[in-house]
């Protein structure tokens, strides 16, 4: 009897050790994220989806693919960052704009994810997108600091990824800079 | 009690099927509707009887499982030329928006033989790359783009022609050409 009550109590702590585990995985997501958007002005949380131009869609998934729209950088106040950028940009411009991407771009592979990041399994790919003259000196670092925020949010299990670093001439609506992400659900 | 829940339970689900097959046949077009739609786009951009030309002047496909990739097709008119240069220097915006219906309507085609001579097999547009040959100063990206997204949708139907997209501005193309597309898609 007494050995049966230790198995019982033995399995009830495995089980509600695992549940904290997972728990705390969620809440890691959400958090960073959380920490992510108070550093860059969103106080109330993931903003809206800006509206798109076109015919077409912010996000699609087909079976277990996601993909999204290239996104570019909205700002806390609902105001697109536009402007070529040039060799007198300064790369913390750049920088704000790529990160304000990323959250774009995260917040629509969430919303294809149903809502929650938790559902992604995995990012295959990551391409960002400048306007950045070829001789840039920022860029690489541009794209780093792209890479490693995505990282920040999702953790290197989930968030590591692929990369391309595109160089248009410019971009729609004069957009600075864009981010495109693809991704696999669970 | 619980066998009338189960009966209820098993009637809901009777019900909500129906509902779920009407929702994914809503927008279902078959091949005929397709090709004829498909025909109509050609004829207005100038094909001989609406029939794309066998041509060698576009990069061809992809298919892995139900997977298709377009790496690039080209706008590729009616008299077998393609628009190049600039936009705007060279090439005007007009011509821009031409050449993204006439790219357009290879990917289709290419999509076309891709799904073995029947579009109705094409599930979904995934993702469509609209690529222009741009100086610095131009941003009219939009009106071109929505040239080829607009066509998808109505020769596709918005189930399988809606997409996800990306526009970029190139400093230099193969051959010059001013408009090309990349194009993901799924079979069904």
């Amino acid at each position: 009897m007494m050995k049966k009550l230790i198995s019982i109590a033995l399995i009830v702590f495995i089980s509600s050790c695992a549940k904290q585990e997972v728990m705390e995985t969620e809440d890691t997501i959400g958090a960073r994220l959380e920490i992510e958007l108070t550093r860059l002005g969103f106080k109330d949380g993931m903003p809206e989806l800006p509206p798109v131009f076109g015919p077409y869609l912010p996000f699609l998934t087909v079976d277990k693919e996601i993909y999204i729209t290239a996104s570019a950088a909205f700002t806390p106040e609902g105001t697109w960052i536009t402007g070529l950028v040039t060799n007198e940009t300064d790369p913390k411009h750049v920088l704000y704009a790529a990160e304000l991407s990323v959250i774009q771009a995260i917040n629509r592979v969430r919303l294809a994810a149903g809502g929650d990041l938790n559902n992604v399994a995995k990012l295959h790919h990551v391409n960002v997108m400048t306007t950045a003259p070829n001789d840039y000196p920022h860029t690489e670092m541009i794209a780093q600091a792209t890479s490693d925020m995505i990282i920040r949010i999702l953790g290197t299990e989930i968030g590591q990824h692929s990369r391309g670093i595109i160089r248009s001439t410019s971009l729609p609506i004069n957009m600075t800079h864009e981010t495109e992400i693809r991704a696999a659900l669970k | 009690m619980k066998k009338n829940l189960t009966q209820i339970l098993i009637a809901f689900f009777l019900l909500l099927e129906p509902a779920n097959l009407l929702a994914q046949t809503d927008d279902y077009r078959d091949k005929s509707s397709i090709d004829e739609a498909f025909k109509l786009e050609l004829e207005a951009l100038g094909f001989e009887n609406g029939e794309y030309p066998k041509t060698k002047s576009n990069y061809g496909y992809q298919v892995t499982d139900n997977f298709i990739h377009i790496p690039t097709a080209s706008a590729l008119a009616p008299d077998g030329s393609i628009q190049k240069g600039h936009v705007p220097n060279i090439a005007s915006q007009n011509e821009a928006i031409h050449a993204s219906s006439l790219a357009c309507a290879a990917a289709i085609n290419l999509l076309k033989d891709a799904a073995n001579g029947d579009l109705s097999r094409i599930r979904k547009v995934a993702n469509i790359r609209y690529r222009t040959l741009t100086v610095p100063e131009y941003f009219n990206y939009v009106p071109t783009s929505n040239a080829c997204s607009e066509m998808m949708v109505r020769v596709l139907g918005n189930s399988a022609g809606t997409h996800t997209r990306h526009a970029e501005g190139l400093a230099t193309s193969d051959d010059n050409q001013t408009f090309q597309i990349e194009l993901m898609a799924y079979l069904k």
